[in-house]
């Protein structure tokens, strides 16, 4: 009968995935549109809200 | 907060915005998409982030917020069509005993995203259930509840790859027994 880990080892080793998982995306290199958009920033034009660009949406679940 | 350092504090947070992105949408156009709208948010809304709370969670909730709005939208839009599809997708066991991780994220693509977003919170960012709780909008019980129903369907997931060694063990057990006469050991 193969050993078979307990609930708390297989969370552990599930979180251990979920952070390779998590890493892996986080290390991707940006891709070149989303790099041009940080490089236009500072040309959006922001008038204090009254831009009419959309409201920060509301919390939701 | 002056926009230059916004700016300077906005790209440090990108990758990890873009990774938040991908543990919701799983795909990596979608993630980019997000990831810009969740940008342009909050750059012209920052005049509504507070200065010396965290940056990070105000970026995490406007995206997440961006996510289900969309969602709820592309819903309407074809109103039956994802559910059966997402369910008629199986993931090809691994054969070599443990789950791989490109084979665990296809487990994950798997989940439903509202477990997939707390396992990411909880799991890799380290929430507490209360910060999960208040960035989801919901209660402490439904975050445990989703957390467990997560962990639960990657773990048979996990047993069943266990499993699955097992029968290709004994397949080839068999294999090998009979192709020289039931001698093998």
């Amino acid at each position: 009968m193969p050993h078979r880990p307990q609930k708390q080892s297989w969370d552990s080793l599930i979180d251990e995935n979920l952070k390779k998982v998590f890493e892996e995306d986080a290390n991707a290199d940006l891709p070149p549109h989303l790099l041009e958009l940080l490089d236009r920033l500072d040309k959006i034009q922001v008038t204090d809200g009254a831009d009419g660009s959309a409201p920060l949406p509301e919390a939701e679940g | 907060m002056n926009r230059q350092d916004a700016k300077a504090e906005l790209i440090s947070h990108m990758k990890v915005l873009r990774a938040f992105a991908m543990s919701l949408t799983r795909n990596d156009a979608a993630a980019d998409d997000l990831v810009q709208d969740t940008v342009l948010k909050a750059w012209t809304n920052l005049e509504k982030f507070q200065e010396g709370t965290n940056m990070r969670a105000w970026l995490f909730t406007i995206l997440r917020n961006t996510f289900y709005s969309n969602r709820r939208k592309a819903v309407r839009e074809v109103e039956d069509s994802t559910g059966s599809m997402t369910e008629s997708i199986s993931v090809k066991p691994a054969h070599d005993g443990r789950l791989q991780l490109a084979e665990f994220r296809a487990a994950l693509d798997l989940l439903p995203v509202e477990q997939r977003e707390v396992l990411t919170l909880i799991g890799v960012l380290q929430y507490s259930y209360e910060e999960a709780a208040e960035v989801c909008g919901v209660k402490v019980g439904t975050i445990k509840s989703r957390l467990n129903r997560g962990r639960e369907a990657l773990a048979l997931k996990m047993h069943i790859d266990a499993n699955d060694r097992m029968e290709l063990t004994d397949a080839a057990t068999h294999a090998v027994v009979s192709a020289s006469g039931g001698t093998a050991a």
